[in-house]
């Protein structure tokens, strides 16, 4: 169910706003036919997370065509005209670069990008960003970043981290495959982040875009001899605070 | 670093040390031009260290002294390439190293305890002292090297190097002594120690921790959480790929509850149950859970301290089970 100031709204008064076989139809539809209430303060709060979750989608399908190649975190590359790799191996913003270009870069040259899936879904939470904020805007409200996993992110995409059990999975969601048995000689195999594009496939960074067997198909190639637990996909999804990312927007003025 | 090595090393690891690398590689390079029998001899040490036999690698094959080379250190380079050249799975000229083997067990010891004084030695050497650490938790089940790992996993954050391997490898082993260690570092002067420490055991970050008093009231409450829960815990395999906030255990409540050790752990091969249990715990598996807490928690420690008066309170009705575990003995009013 779908509240917009406490009241419910309709499926067909939303999908009025968006074209036929739309993405933002398709969460809609996820989200009015549950039993959960999805609850928004206002009609540009929820089409401000339709929007960016489209994008996230279009940033995934991009960036697996960007030519970024996978490393192990002790092995990532960056250009570094934009970016200082740091100890970890995570990529660290270089001052009087402005955050837009840098992101952008590694859709440009993604051949001079190596790393982690970890990272990869990092990358594409902010092009989707980009591609929603103004620029300006982005480059205020990230003006240092550092691109690697889940514990040292900005603040504001904190959320994306948490890994937590939902009524319903949702295009844009961010996911999990989990490998118990994988081989210890190969720990990179040990499970895959991935986004989900919302036409039965996911894209992950180093495999692709596939459907959830291919996936643990994957995986499973990478077990140890005498493993008895397949890989699988984990009952959980990160997500960004929607709201807040709405409210840096909508109270933006340049 | 505390290796859990005791040994000086011999000639090679002094020089190495005091030196530096480029010392001893030209020393090695030219002891064996000169004399290729002490330099096989030294490099076949019992006592060296694995940091010198991994440095010495190239001058091992420009003095072509592979077919010399001991067991030991046969394995030893071979489970270094079979790693740096990341073919874990696929076939390799070193197929032939099976990892379970008690010999391969053996020399993984050995680089992980007198490689760990080392880290820090460059990028491939600590990928490779991850993954012998992987193997040897997750092949292996080795627990001795728990506390040199969670020294080294300490030692990283604090300076800011890459520890989601070893983390993920130390909860492998699925033993609440890594719980119990990296609980020590609740204590720690160091913040970072102790940011660190309260992810890994899944705590609140916002705890008071400034102060030393608090921080061991931190620790002695978390050793007694342990104390009372670890029968029962079973391990997640969540690791910081997965969340950044990750739960490494949970309690097993329908364990606590029936006060079943052990067997339970891991839920994967639950022990067999008796018709009782089972129809205790279907009578469990109905009641909330802030309930099942205070049931589970109850029925622990009644069974500790009076197995006799647990036995005859199992026989109750579950809502007065409840009502003892909330309010004792009497009932509520």
């Amino acid at each position: 169910m779908i509240l917009i100031s406490d009241k419910e709204v309709k499926q067909a008064v939303l999908d009025a706003e968006f074209k036929e076989n739309s993405i933002e139809r398709k969460i809609i539809r996820i989200l009015a036919s549950s039993s959960a209430r999805y609850s928004y303060d206002s009609l540009e709060q929820l089409k401000f997370e339709l929007q960016l979750r489209r994008e996230i989608i279009a940033a995934s399908y991009e960036l697996n065509q960007s030519g970024m190649d996978f490393a192990i975190f002790r092995k990532t590359r960056c250009n570094p005209d934009y970016w200082r790799r740091a100890e970890d191996g995570g990529f660290v913003l270089k001052e009087n670069v402005k955050p837009s270009n840098a992101i952008l870069d590694i859709f440009k040259n993604g051949s001079l990008y190596s790393t982690e899936c970890a990272t990869a879904m990092m990358i594409v939470y902010y092009k989707a960003l980009l591609s929603v904020y103004p620029e300006s805007l982005f480059n205020k409200t990230f003006p240092r970043i550092k691109l690697m996993n889940w514990h040292q992110i900005d603040s504001l995409l904190r959320e994306v981290g948490q890994m937590k059990k939902r009524e319903d999975y949702l295009p844009g969601d961010r996911r999990y495959f989990v490998n118990p048995d994988v081989n210890p000689l190969t720990p990179e195999w040990q499970g895959e982040n991935v986004i989900d594009l919302g036409n039965g496939l996911y894209y992950g960074h180093g495999l692709g875009i596939h459907n959830p067997d291919m996936i643990i198909q994957l995986l499973n190639k990478n077990r140890t001899e005498d493993a008895d637990e397949s890989a699988r996909l984990v009952d959980s999804a990160g997500r960004p605070d929607f709201k807040r990312l709405a409210g840096i927007s909508q109270g933006y003025n340049p | 670093m505390n290796s859990g090595y005791n040994s000086m090393g011999n000639s090679l690891d002094r020089i190495r040390r005091s030196q530096g690398v480029d010392a001893c590689k030209s020393m090695f390079g030219r002891l064996g031009k000169e004399h290729k029998q002490n330099a096989v001899r030294l490099v076949n040490d019992g006592s060296l260290f694995f940091a010198s036999l991994f440095i010495l690698q190239p001058e091992i094959e420009e003095l072509n002294l592979k077919e010399e080379l001991s067991e030991r250190n046969r394995i030893a380079l071979s489970l270094c390439k079979k790693i740096l050249d990341n073919k874990g799975t696929s076939e390799s000229a070193d197929r032939m190293i099976s990892l379970n083997s008690e010999e391969v067990h053996h020399v993984l010891l050995w680089m992980f305890n007198t490689g760990a004084a080392d880290d820090g030695l460059n990028n491939d050497f600590d990928q490779v002292l991850d993954i012998v650490a992987s193997v040897l938790m997750k092949t292996h089940h080795e627990k001795t090297i728990l506390p040199v790992m969670t020294n080294m996993i300490f030692k990283r954050n604090q300076r800011g190097h890459y520890i989601h391997d070893l983390v993920w490898a130390c909860f492998q082993t699925h033993d609440a002594n890594a719980l119990r260690l990296i609980a020590g570092y609740l204590r720690s002067p160091v913040a970072k120690d102790v940011d660190l420490a309260h992810t890994l055991l899944h705590l609140p970050q916002e705890m008071p921790s400034s102060s030393f008093p608090d921080r061991q009231k931190q620790y002695v409450s978390y050793l007694s959480w342990l104390k009372e829960n670890e029968p029962y815990l079973y391990f997640t395999g969540e690791s910081l790929q997965f969340t950044n906030n990750p739960t490494p255990c949970g309690v097993d409540l329908e364990a606590k509850y029936l006060c079943k050790d052990g067997g339970m752990r891991g839920r994967k091969q639950p022990a067999p149950l008796t018709d009782t249990e089972r129809d205790s715990l279907t009578k469990f598996n109905r009641i909330s859970e802030e309930e099942k807490k205070a049931l589970a928690k109850h029925s622990q420690k009644l069974h500790r301290e009076n197995p006799s008066y647990w036995s005859e309170w199992m026989q109750y009705p579950i809502d007065k089970q409840v009502n003892v575990a909330q309010y004792g003995r009497r009932k509520p009013k």
